[in-house]
């Protein structure tokens, strides 16, 4: 990323060039809208932290979440692009943080 | 700056610190041990000790390694008298250093009152004695450098972690010693941190050893993720520990070390601190406080600690330089942080421009500056109950070419 200021620009970041979500750069509040990677407007609908995903695409049930260009877990809903990605419909493919099951059944999908 | 004025010692490593510490050997020996200190207030003088009645290798190893650190000048030990922790085996090792030390043993002293002004009495005088310490030169191929993240968002994979990681990666040229850690935040990421090890044998014991990590995390039914990682973004746990994993850098891993293992000099060096065998003491890391103490027990000088949520921790023993992810956070809690690597994503700086701040404050803080942590007061210090295997010869490949005899 260059060093420039970014008042105006939108409060999010793509790490990697294949990533089906973006980062919040700074926090958003219910109503913001600014324009997505897609070129579409997105409204917010809550209150996120700055580090929170926004899916950049539409995402499918059982699709891959990918960032920084690698695997970070499975949808387990269908998710809009500009959805919130997060705990309700993301879940690990290794070690779920509620104790329960994966997303591909099971308590530990593969190494 | 490349050189700075240091403490030497009698084992050839320099302190950045010229400490008193103050190391209490079970929980009942707390108090006293903290009103010894408690008049010293920020002047140098470190309460630390293991709360544990029952015998524990790993404990007075960590004692050890803790109470010989470079940054220690002197050890005053406090016991209770009944506890099971070898104390004439610990002020031997402390003896053999060539630093002063005394035990004080409050069930010997006739109580609190008497053993806590012997104590104080002790420590005044060992004060006095270290402010004419003599300084020499030291130069960044003799520091050790140790990292961990805490209280992490969805912004500390994208810029203090990875800051660190060319932190590391320009360290490690320049001859510097770097240990990280947190296998249980490499989750997914054991096959990649095996292809970097230098030797097949290596590669094979770090694959382990992240295997070892998720093995306990499993049987612990929770993986090493907190409410606020939530909050602040970060969904799953090989998502964290993307983030964590990048503080390493890119560069090869030389060696892997337990806790009380002294890194050998330079290069980058996994510090494994999950314990081996059967799962029997809990949560690896309980709190980060557990982990600085267990770089800081290799022989850390000084440690990054990253953080997005906003972590206030420093740590007895040795310096903690605050490397905030999160721009919000930094609005908020400046005054305890160190580097602001938040304006990575507000575009006011790069990645590489943060990493050379972060490698300015290190020598700054190595020369004697103090952190945030340290002027605010914060000395945490956690010791438990582990249990480990020693290293193989696997872990440690051949020496480097600057390593000492």
């Amino acid at each position: 990323m260059s060093a420039s200021p970014a008042e105006h620009a939108p409060p999010y970041v793509q790490l990697g060039d294949r990533d089906n979500v973006v980062v919040l750069s700074r926090h958003v509040e219910p109503g913001d809208s600014f324009e997505g990677p897609d070129g579409m407007v997105w409204t917010m609908s809550a209150h996120l932290d700055a580090g929170n995903k926004l899916a950049a695409v539409p995402i499918a049930q059982g699709e891959r979440i990918i960032k920084v260009g690698v695997p970070i877990g499975t949808a387990i809903h269908p998710i809009e692009s500009g959805e919130h990605v997060h705990s309700h419909n993301l879940r690990s493919d290794h070690i779920p943080i509620d104790g329960g099951e994966t997303a591909m059944g099971g308590a530990r999908a593969f190494d | 700056m490349t050189e700075w004025l240091a403490y030497q010692r009698d084992d050839g490593r320099k302190g950045v610190r010229n400490l008193v510490a103050v190391a209490y050997l079970v929980e009942c020996a707390h108090h006293v041990a903290r009103e010894i200190a408690a008049p010293f207030g920020d002047g140098g003088v470190h309460v630390i000790g293991f709360p544990g009645c029952y015998p524990n290798d790993y404990a007075s190893r960590m004692l050890t390694s803790l109470c010989t650190h470079p940054n220690v000048g002197a050890v005053l030990l406090v016991s209770l008298g009944c506890e099971s922790l070898p104390r004439q085996e610990l002020e031997d090792a402390v003896a053999a250093s060539g630093r002063p030390v005394q035990t004080l043993v409050i069930q010997e002293q006739g109580g609190t009152r008497s053993t806590v002004s012997l104590g104080r009495a002790w420590v005044a005088a060992q004060l006095e004695a270290l402010a004419r310490s003599e300084r020499v030169p030291m130069s960044i191929d003799e520091l050790v450098v140790g990292t961990v993240c805490g209280g992490s968002d969805g912004t500390s994979g994208v810029t203090a972690n990875p800051a660190v990681g060319l932190v590391y990666d320009r360290l490690v040229g320049l001859g510097a010693t770097c240990v990280f850690e947190e296998t249980v935040e490499m989750i997914g990421l054991g096959e990649h941190l095996a292809q970097r090890a230098v030797a097949p044998e290596l590669g094979d014991a770090l694959r382990e050893s992240v295997a070892k990590a998720e093995r306990y995390s499993v049987a612990m039914g929770y993986p090493s993720f907190a409410s606020g990682n939530a909050t602040g973004g970060l969904t799953t746990i090989e998502e964290k520990s993307l983030g964590a994993y990048s503080k390493s850098g890119h560069g090869p891993v030389h060696g892997l070390i337990k806790p009380a293992d002294i890194a050998p000099r330079g290069g980058l060096y996994l510090l494994d601190v999950v314990p081996d065998g059967d799962v029997l003491w809990g949560f690896p890391n309980i709190n980060d406080s557990v982990e600085v103490a267990e770089l800081i027990s290799c022989g850390s000088h000084v440690i990054l600690f990253t953080t997005g949520r906003g972590s206030v921790v420093g740590s007895a023993i040795a310096p903690v330089i605050k490397v905030c992810a999160n721009p919000e956070t930094y609005a908020r809690m400046g005054e305890d942080m160190d580097v602001d690597a938040g304006r990575v994503l507000t575009r006011r700086a790069t990645l590489d421009e943060v990493a050379s701040e972060i490698v300015e404050r290190v020598s700054a803080v190595a020369a004697g500056e103090p952190t945030a942590s340290e002027s605010l007061g914060h000395r945490e210090f956690v010791l438990g109950y582990k249990s480990f295997e020693p290293v193989g010869p696997a872990c440690h490949p051949a020496p480097l070419p600057m390593a000492r005899a």
